[in-house]
């Protein structure tokens, strides 16, 4: 009967009750074999130590004085805008994209609860989108605000969900670069704009989490909707999602700061086209997951009845298709139409603005691997005769 | 660790005696826990600039958002940092991955010129930040707090895991750190 190593550490470690304290010490002096043990563990704990220790903060180094860090934690405080969650993964305070945002956002709200089905092939099964589906849904927006002030949603982002930034915003980059880094043949319209764009990056992101489905549970309970049915088999699963690095090609005025407001949501720009390019976002998963549940706890998610969510799951093929929630609270249309070659997706979005309302078109379509979002603020047909001349 | 912020029942009148108790518990855990926390971080980034805007951050989402009723709000802290902290490592390493293919290396000290002790150290620490990296998350979780000076209580408490458990998940992360080490050559 020879000691368990984790004893030993934890006694060496001064971490043990004086009951074990005792027992270990006696059984220790009569055995030879658990002191060559003791022995080894102790040695290898110091040889550590001493490494770690390295890393340690020299007097030079040494965190700022109290009194000094606090003052700079009131200054960070105050800089620090209150921002939604979703925006603050995903977007940057200063970036004109204001159509791209509304892109990225609802592809960040629907990559949170992924459907994902893994090819059998490989161990982390890769999910690569051809195309996009879009449900109009009613109260995406309800949904996204009781997500952004659950506490426990927040603290699944603060401390279970890794985050990666993958580049970095750049602004006025040359177009050889742009393609580079965003590691797609740059496309730029050639009819129907004036002038050169601005070529800025936004910045990409990969999320992984171990998905701990009491937590996810618990999540759907605070918001109300434990009528959710998670997977077993998703527990303990690692997910990760990728955005990579996108070039957003801005014509005419794009920056928000000129836009009127007048406390809208979306700022107003009549002189802005704005093209968005990137790799197809990734998802991986373990093989085997149940996606057709989890394809319908996402719907469900989004605000369909529990028989549309089944019925959709089951025809959709979520191995390459990404189902994009279109929420009708702001008046948005949806329409299929041909373009780039492709089956697309044309988003109308109604809006007011200080010559009364008008449409913001927006093209969304999947090609050779490659996502496209083209936003335009007047006809459509203009839009798709921007995005048919794509060199 | 043994400060924990009461939530009050809410009523008019003490609503104001919430929000005061509250700033009085966030500044005590301030008080007691910075220099640990910048403690953690460093060891992970290597950088003061670095290790202060990071521990800010953490305190900041601290001061806006207290972790849920019940749970140790400095253990919430450490967990929090060791998260942020080996994000930065990551990406750190990408950078210089990035920045070494594409002709430059980049090192991690000053650009004014550093006694060679200096340089040295440099070396040393990027080889056992290289090494925490390359380890399974938890255990070097673990390593790096226990590294900062926290006791089992509070590395249990921390990384939610089983008092019990500490010393066999301890002994096994540092074989694996050595083993990680030992390649390095």
């Amino acid at each position: 009967m020879h000691l368990h190593e984790g004893k030993l550490r934890a006694y060496q470690d001064g971490a043990l009750s004086p009951t074990e304290r005792k027992r270990i010490s006696v059984h220790s002096s009569e055995c030879p074999r658990c002191q060559r043990q003791a022995e080894t563990l102790s040695q290898r704990a110091g040889q550590v130590e001493a490494r770690l220790a390295v890393l340690a903060p020299t007097a030079a180094e040494a965190a700022p004085a109290l009194g000094a860090a606090r003052a700079r934690l009131q200054t960070h405080i105050s800089r620090k805008e209150k921002i939604p969650m979703f925006q603050k993964i995903f977007a940057r305070p200063y970036r004109p994209a204001w159509a791209g945002l509304t892109i990225v956002l609802i592809l960040a709200i629907s990559l949170a609860f992924p459907g994902v089905r893994a090819l059998a092939v490989s161990f982390l099964g890769l999910f690569r989108l051809e195309r996009i589906t879009l449900i109009q849904v009613e109260d995406m927006q309800e949904t996204g605000t009781r997500l952004n002030n659950s506490e426990k949603f927040n603290a699944l982002f603060d401390e279970d969900v890794q985050y990666e930034a993958i580049g970095e915003y750049r602004q006025n980059v040359t177009a050889a670069e742009a393609g580079a880094l965003a590691g797609i043949p740059l496309r730029l319209p050639t009819e129907k704009v004036e002038g050169d764009p601005t070529l800025n990056l936004q910045q990409g992101a990969r999320l992984t989490y171990t998905v701990d489905l009491p937590e996810l549970r618990d999540i759907l309970q605070e918001i109300g909707r434990e009528d959710i049915q998670l997977p077993a088999d998703m527990d303990g699963a690692t997910i990760s999602v990728e955005m990579p690095i996108a070039v957003l090609a801005n014509y005419g005025d794009c920056d928000y700061r000129n836009a009127d407001r007048n406390g809208r949501w979306t700022p107003w720009l009549p002189h802005c086209i704005q093209f968005v390019q990137l790799a197809s976002p990734t998802i991986s998963a373990p093989p085997g997951l149940d996606v057709a549940q989890l394809g319908k706890a996402f719907l469900q998610l989004m605000g369909l009845s529990e028989d549309e969510a089944t019925q959709i799951s089951q025809t959709v093929d979520w191995t390459t298709t990404l189902v994009l929630p279109v929420p009708t609270a702001y008046g948005a249309t949806y329409h299929d139409v041909m373009v780039d070659g492709v089956t697309g997706t044309l988003i109308g979005q109604s809006q007011n603005t200080p010559n009364g309302r008008a449409t913001l078109n927006t093209l969304l379509w999947v090609k050779d691997g490659v996502l496209y979002s083209l936003s335009y603020p007047g006809y459509f047909q203009d839009a798709l005769a921007i995005a048919n001349s794509l060199k | 660790m043994t400060v924990t912020i009461e939530r009050v029942k809410r009523s008019s009148a003490s609503a104001e005696q919430e929000l005061a108790a509250r700033e009085v518990a966030f500044e005590t855990i301030f008080r007691e826990h910075w220099p640990r926390i910048y403690g953690v971080l460093f060891r992970l980034v290597g950088d003061s600039a670095e290790a202060e805007d990071l521990a800010l951050e953490v305190f900041w989402r601290l001061y806006r958002r207290p972790p849920p009723t019940g749970e140790n709000p400095a253990a919430w802290l450490y967990r929090v940092a060791t998260n942020l902290g080996f994000n930065a490592l990551r990406a750190r390493k990408r950078r210089e991955r990035y920045e070494q293919q594409a002709g430059n290396l980049a090192l991690e000290i000053h650009p004014a010129p550093n006694p060679l002790v200096e340089v040295e150290r440099a070396e040393e620490r990027r080889g056992v930040r290289e090494t925490l990296s390359r380890l399974e998350p938890r255990s070097a979780q673990m390593l790096v707090l226990r590294a900062a000076g926290l006791s089992y209580a509070e590395i249990s408490v921390a990384l939610k895991i089983a008092p019990g458990s500490i010393g066999t998940l301890l002994a096994r992360a540092e074989r694996e750190f050595e083993q990680q080490y030992q390649k390095q050559g």
